[in-house]
């Protein structure tokens, strides 16, 4: 039974409302279902999930499928698995998209493996081929040196989005859909990891996803002590210290403050690299920030390509004059900080 | 117990930009002269991860590693690092697979070598970046898997993950047998040795072909490449500049405050 | 990229194996013994070891014809010091480029992942430490301790940094040289900055071996940090680092704002300006060892690009016009004019010496991955300076040094080896 699904998106509820990156995906998602004149679904697994879908419809979803169930509040692979893929199967959709996130990265694999398509991980773009509903997706590879554009032979065509890639859709409250109820009879004998416990990183600064100002240290950095002058500069801008893949694997940085291709993906007002070469894995964690400022030694380095204003030079003599100045700046404006 | 360890042969992440070149026609990045292929540095990562299950159980830990052209000098690190087989799987038809068609023949290649308790493998080759390989490597075998981790213990038939997740971590269990994918957080690979190298280089590669592993070709891929090219950058950055590196820091705070974004 | 085999093919087809890469130019030969330029083929005795030997093999290897690797032909490869001797040779009859094909065909190899596996171990010292003597980073300020010296890393400016190199900062017995270098430019008022820790290794072992990627890397990266101290001048003992550094650092298109100097130049200049005072005399004949890196290979190299022309059917022209490096420009006067200035001192010259001369046997990789053949032909030229009656023999390279003195322990015999800066502190 054709429910003409053209884009279903796998949602996921945050503290009670959409996650950003499933907004984002629902106004993607819009636009290709009204090029294709098809429905837009969103599945969601969580519990207590009524509001959730209202914001959902608000946001241009056509239907939303809800599959409530304390037990899909945490997320594990082998239940979610069992609930999307029946819930796929039933809905044929041509297009299924989820977030390239932690539990997309999971999941999306497995969920195409079992589906028997092919799937397109980490998405920065989505074009319609024909009106048949073949999409061209693309996506980066190499470390994001370079961009390949793939399609998928099969149905649905599986796809994974980047974070920040997609534009948001606008709320308006007077749309309307419907929501639909999910069977969630979960078979307890194919649940084979079971989650013992989970820690989350103290951290007293700000995350470095909601940080409007980030300042990143990098190799050049040379040791976990020169971070604290990063610090000390996030400080004073109100915002918070990430790093690139090697402070993080010589052990000066937490790993949760990565930012890159395997790290987080950030989008701040101002984002600072210090001693960071600029490596496509590292730009493709903060590529979208409004502005971009560098400082490093090698005029040629690749940050320079990416960045919007940048001083060549040792950060060692660079950032104390900068911070001072910057200091000098801020105090003059009473202390209050436009960020 | 018997470890299995899926190593893949990519061209090196960190050559220099100079040599990164595409070839448009032919699809793929072309193999730099001077810079050898390496193995994906993630791979490396769950190399060290079955070593340290190997060094606290005894276990036999076995590298295959599938593609076309492979280098054995470059693979053979595996086995100088303290893994005890390597086996390649080369075949000219693997030119170009995709990730699920590398999955099931790696699959094919674990149940030729009577399976395995703990399957290995990076979070994503250094090369493709799916992340897809070692998921659907858990699904042909019809084994649970559990992804990014950061730290792996063995005990009574169960082992115990601590998985990354975006702030902060997850502790997981799961019955044997399963597939783990590692991040580079659970460690670097340990130094080889010039006794490790030598003892390597005279131990006996298995080579096998397709044929080998009754397979006729590789199931053809689901997703068909387009188009593999490098972006252009548009880009101008504004070099500030001044009489030293005072002035010139004096100089980009005052350009950040006329911008609005102190 | 730098090396590409393929640009090479004309050459390497030209060669008409003459032989006369195997000796030094005839008319400078001097006697039977010490007929051979060669270490390779002298040892190995077998065509493929020489220089046009080796010409032949990158030929088929680009022509196709060699698809099997072997662990033979990997022997064959690397069981050569990259000298440069074949290729001076050969320009004094033809105006073929022997050395760089070389340098291409190692490229090659280790492109498609080919290589010896000491060459793993070197590399991922290179990339985890920044020195290729597989010691932690961490130690490579140690050899100055105790200096007062100023210290670069720190944010400290001189006008001259003092590069010292892999093997003085790492190896114990010679870092006192180092030590010996930034005293004697200090006295003699000279403003002497170092790296420290910071420092990093000048690449040449990594090009050397084929891995240009990696010495892409290093070359930058040097050149950066020595542009962004501002430092006027780059003086270095290394004389594997000077070659690199004055002949294919150039060629990355990236600016030098500084000039690169060897030691022994830069000690000629100070004591011709009289600002060294050489006052105890030390009666000694001892002879001068020309380093490859700093005779030959140092002259500033441009790999020629145009268009060739064949006139009357075998005479090739060529647009533009091909300038060919003979290594007549390497740095061959300044220390034998540092050694004559020496009080007492008696200066003999070998048999084969400046562009033509024998080299050490420590370079390219062949010191760390093929002890037997380094030490060899260091005994070889050992024997030659013991022939012209010398009592030591003078060198301007801590890798010749070192292969000197390990050939001289291992034979017990009764020369002495010493650095040219040994050399003047004993003289002062």
């Amino acid at each position: 039974m054709s429910k003409n699904i053209t884009v279903l998106i796998l949602g996921e509820p945050v503290r009670g409302s959409l996650s950003t990156n499933t907004r984002e995906m629902l106004g993607g998602g819009r636009e290709l279902a009204d090029k294709l004149n098809g429905r837009l679904a969103l599945l969601l697994l969580g519990d207590k999930l009524e509001l959730v879908a209202e914001e959902a419809i608000a946001y241009g979803t056509d239907d939303v499928y809800l599959a409530e169930n304390p037990q899909l509040e945490t997320y594990q692979a082998d239940t979610y698995l069992q609930i999307i893929e029946r819930a796929v199967k039933d809905m044929e959709p041509d297009i299924l998209l989820m977030g390239q996130t932690s539990i997309g990265r999971d999941l999306a694999p497995r969920l195409a493996f079992r589906l028997g398509t092919g799937l397109c991980m980490d998405c920065v773009r989505l074009d319609i081929e024909s009106i048949s509903g073949i999409i061209r997706m693309t996506r980066p590879v190499y470390g994001c040196k370079a961009l390949a554009v793939m399609k998928c032979k099969m149905k649905p065509q599986m796809a994974s989005i980047r974070p920040g890639t997609m534009k948001s859709a606008e709320l308006d409250r007077s749309r309307k859909g419907q929501v639909h109820a999910l069977a969630t009879d979960i078979n307890m004998s194919q649940i084979r990891v079971k989650v013992m416990a989970k820690v989350e990183e103290q951290t007293d600064s700000v995350s470095l996803e909601d940080a409007k100002v980030i300042v990143c240290g990098g190799r050049g950095m040379g040791s976990s002590d020169s971070f604290s002058i990063l610090e000390g500069l996030a400080r004073l801008l109100g915002g918070a210290v990430g790093a690139s893949r090697p402070p993080c694997d010589a052990g000066w940085m937490p790993s949760t403050r990565q930012i890159g291709l395997t790290g987080k993906i950030v989008s701040p007002n101002l984002y600072i690299a210090v001693a960071v070469s600029g490596s496509s894995q590292h730009m493709a964690g903060c590529a979208e920030s409004h502005t971009i400022v560098a400082i490093n030694k090698d005029p040629e380095a690749n940050i320079f390509a990416m960045a919007h204003y940048g001083i060549v030079g040792d950060y060692r003599e660079i950032l104390p004059p900068f911070i001072r100045r910057t200091r000098e700046i801020l105090e003059g404006k009473g202390g209050s900080r436009c960020c | 117990m018997q470890i299995v360890v899926c190593i893949k042969q990519v061209l090196d992440p960190e050559m220099p930009y100079s040599a990164f070149k595409i070839d448009p026609d032919g699809k793929r990045a072309i193999p730099p002269q001077g810079t050898p292929p390496v193995i994906s540095p993630y791979d490396e990562n769950a190399l060290e991860a079955a070593l340290r299950v190997k060094d606290a159980h005894g276990a036999t830990v076995i590298a295959l590693s599938l593609g076309d052209r492979l280098a054995c000098s470059v693979l053979r690190k595996s086995l100088a690092a303290g893994v005890d087989d390597l086996i390649l799987i080369e075949d000219p038809a693997t030119g170009g697979l995709d990730s699920f068609a590398s999955a099931s023949i790696l699959a094919a290649a674990i149940r030729k070598i009577g399976g395995a308790d703990v399957v290995f493998t990076g979070r994503q080759a250094a090369d493709w970046d799916a992340g897809i390989a070692g998921c659907a490597i858990a699904e042909e075998l019809k084994m649970p898997c559990i992804t990014v981790a950061r730290k792996v213990s063995v005990q009574n038939g169960m082992v115990r993950v601590e998985r990354l997740l975006s702030d902060g971590f997850e502790v997981v269990e799961a019955p044997l047998p399963c597939v783990i994918t590692v991040d580079s957080d659970i460690g670097e690979l340990r130094p080889v040795t010039i006794q490790g190298l030598m003892s390597a280089k005279k131990k006996l590669v298995k080579s096998w072909k397709l044929f080998d592993l009754k397979l006729e070709s590789p199931p053809p891929p689901r997703c068909e490449l387009l188009e593999l090219y490098i972006p252009k950058h548009k880009r101008v950055c504004e070099i500030i500049s001044g009489e030293n590196a005072e002035d010139a820091a004096v100089k980009l705070a005052n350009r950040l405050f006329e911008e609005s974004l102190l | 990229m730098l090396l590409e085999l393929r640009d090479y093919m004309s050459d390497m087809k030209r060669c008409a194996r003459c032989s006369l890469c195997k000796w030094p130019p005839l008319a400078q030969l001097k006697s039977w013994r010490f007929s051979n330029m060669c270490p390779s083929i002298t040892r190995y005795n077998f065509h493929t070891y020489s220089g046009g030997g080796r010409m032949a093999l990158g030929l088929a290897l680009t022509e196709g014809r060699l698809e099997d690797i072997t662990d033979e032909l990997l022997n064959i490869v690397y069981r050569c010091t990259a000298c440069g001797a074949c290729d001076s040779s050969c320009k004094y009859n033809s105006e073929l480029e022997v050395l760089w094909p070389i340098y291409s065909t190692r490229a090659y190899l280790a492109g498609m992942g080919y290589f010896l596996p000491e060459h793993s171990m070197i590399i991922d010292s290179l990339r985890k430490e920044d020195n290729i003597m597989m010691k932690p980073k961490t130690d490579r300020g140690k050899w100055a301790e105790g200096l007062k010296v100023k210290d670069l890393s720190r944010g400290e400016k001189a006008e001259v940094v003092y590069h010292a190199g892999c093997l003085y900062c790492y190896d114990p017995e010679l870092s006192i040289i180092a030590r010996e270098t930034v005293t004697l430019l200090q006295k003699a008022g000279v403003d002497v900055g170092i790296r420290g820790s910071q420092e990093s290794c000048c690449g040449s072992i990594a090009f050397q071996l084929g891995f240009q990627g990696e010495f892409i890397k290093f070359a930058e990266s040097n050149i950066d940090d020595w542009n962004a101290a501002g430092v006027s001048s780059v003086v270095t003992s290394c004389a594997c680092g000077f070659g690199i550094m004055k002949s294919v650092y150039p060629l990355l298109g990236k600016e030098m704002k500084f000039e690169v100097l060897h030691i022994t130049q830069y000690l000629d200049r100070l004591i011709k300006e009289g600002k060294i005072k050489l006052d105890r005399s030390i009666k000694s004949r001892v002879t001068y060892h020309d380093p490859c890196n700093l005779g030959r290979k140092s002259e500033i190299y441009i790999p020629w690009k145009g268009i060739e022309k064949k006139v009357l059917g075998q005479f090739i022209l060529r647009e533009p016009e091909k300038v060919i490096y003979r290594g007549w420009n390497g740095v061959y006067e300044p220390p034998r004019d540092v050694i004559r200035s020496v009080p007492g001192i008696e200066l003999v010259e070998m048999e084969r010496i400046k562009e033509y001369s024998w080299c050490c046997g420590a370079g390219a990789g062949v010191k760390q991955c093929l002890d037997d053949f380094a030490l060899w032909t260091a005994s070889e030229r050992i024997a030659e300076a013991k022939s012209v009656g010398a009592e030591a023999i003078v060198t301007a390279c801590p890798w010749c040094e070192r292969n000197f003195k390990d050939a001289i322990a291992a034979s017990g015999d009764d020369i002495s080896v010493y650095d040219v800066v040994e050399l003047l502190r004993q003289a002062m």
